[in-house]
């Protein structure tokens, strides 16, 4: 069940320069989705990450589109720029992507320790 | 799993906080006997920072940075939602850790004042930590569907604030210290802005002044607020950045910039540390280090 990979441990609220250290974890990242397309019958999409990295998003056959400009991905990483989604949550149109930045940088960061 | 998009609008929107994250919160009282002594009326929380709350004894309340809690509020997504007779269980994830909330359904009469909110979205829980066995869980005075997402980003900086000048406190011994109130947060022109207006979602976008407030708060106590282990990665941050030739830096350089502060097994055990869980990347060899 999805929400069981969630639980199974914490998720890391990340951004796209420190994904190369999740690689196969479960992590969540914010971003702004750019495109929206299909490669063989995988659905994908394209976001731009809180800190500016262009980032991958596989979905599973059936999976429902994004619907809003910001969304929240929790999902495994496959490699530096692409996660294989789990759970989309849409994060509406008006969103503060440099204040969530900075906001990941001071939880993985100095206040490690209360969040990670 | 599909978008979630909350749609459903029978929630209203926050209620008035009543008093600060802090409890009491007037000015110039003693504030080292007040905070230490008076439990918090309102701490905004991570799950993660939930689950190790203690107690010394049963019927003591809970505590964190050895500051006694009575209410606590968290923001997180909502995994499951049961159901079970006049109870509604939550689980909440908030990225650090799950914990499951409980709500009583209450009724005026035929009608039902607390509806469940669905599976798959943000909510904002306000309640008390409760013992269930070996672990914790939340006796929730009220759950409320989060509309506006910046409340996350919100949630976070008051955590990491609240968190500041909780330990803040517990160094200064002098009563003349007196915290900023959790429920104001200050623009850099001055204007004090209502942590309730933006639950209110009135503030939307206007984080920056929030983070750069967290920021001052932070490099204010930066030296006496923070633990040992809070005070060394921000110090190897700070090394680091000041240090930063491209090529990335040496724990013996970062010594060397730090002085006498730490020694060298600590900065060299907090790098790898970092390095690790991927705060920091390998610069151009194996044993230098740099900020992503």
């Amino acid at each position: 069940m999805e929400n069981e990979q969630v639980t199974e441990e914490s998720t890391p609220r990340i951004n796209g320069n420190l994904m190369p250290h999740y690689i196969t974890k479960v992590v969540r990242v914010v971003g702004q989705v750019e495109k929206i397309f299909n490669q063989g019958n995988e659905p994908r999409y394209t976001l731009t990450t809180s800190d500016g990295v262009s980032v991958t998003v596989i979905q599973d056959e059936g999976s429902a589109t994004p619907q809003t400009p910001y969304v929240e991905v929790v999902g495994t990483v496959i490699n530096n720029v692409t996660i294989q989604e789990i759970l989309l949550v849409d994060f509406g149109k008006d969103f503060d992507m440099k204040a969530y930045d900075q906001c990941v940088k001071l939880i993985n960061g100095p206040f490690q320790s209360l969040f990670v | 799993m599909g978008p979630m998009n909350p749609s459903d609008k029978s929630f209203s929107s926050s209620p008035a906080r009543a008093g600060g994250a802090y409890g009491g919160g007037g000015d110039g009282e003693d504030s080292a006997r007040r905070y230490g002594t008076t439990p918090q009326t309102f701490v905004p929380l991570s799950v993660k920072m939930v689950l190790s709350t203690t107690k010394e004894y049963t019927n003591q309340p809970f505590s964190i940075d050895k500051f006694e809690l009575s209410t606590v509020e968290l923001i997180g997504l909502l995994l499951e939602t049961i159901v079970n007779g006049n109870v509604i269980i939550y689980k909440l994830d908030d990225g650090t850790g799950c914990i499951d909330v409980r709500q009583y359904i209450t009724t005026t009469g035929e009608e039902q004042i607390v509806t469940p909110i669905n599976t798959g979205t943000y909510a904002r829980v306000v309640g008390n930590i409760r013992q269930q066995g070996e672990t914790h869980e939340i006796n929730a005075f009220q759950v409320s569907r989060v509309e506006d997402f910046n409340q996350i980003t919100f949630h976070i900086l008051l955590t990491i604030q609240a968190h500041i000048q909780r330990t803040s406190i517990l160094t200064h011994t002098d009563a003349s210290f007196v915290p900023q109130s959790q429920n104001q947060i200050t623009s850099p022109s001055g204007q004090a802005h209502n942590q309730q207006s933006y639950h209110g979602n009135q503030q939307t976008g206007n984080q920056s002044f929030a983070v750069q407030n967290t920021y001052n708060t932070y490099n204010q106590h930066n030296t006496s607020g923070l633990t040992r282990e809070e005070s060394l990665q921000s110090a190897c941050c700070d090394a680091l950045e000041h240090l930063n030739n491209g090529d990335g830096s040496t724990v013996l350089e970062i010594k060397t910039y730090l002085g006498d502060r730490f020694s060298h097994s600590e900065i060299d055990t907090k790098i790898k540390d970092m390095f690790e869980s991927g705060t920091l990347m390998s610069g151009n060899t194996f044993d230098r280090y740099r900020l992503p």
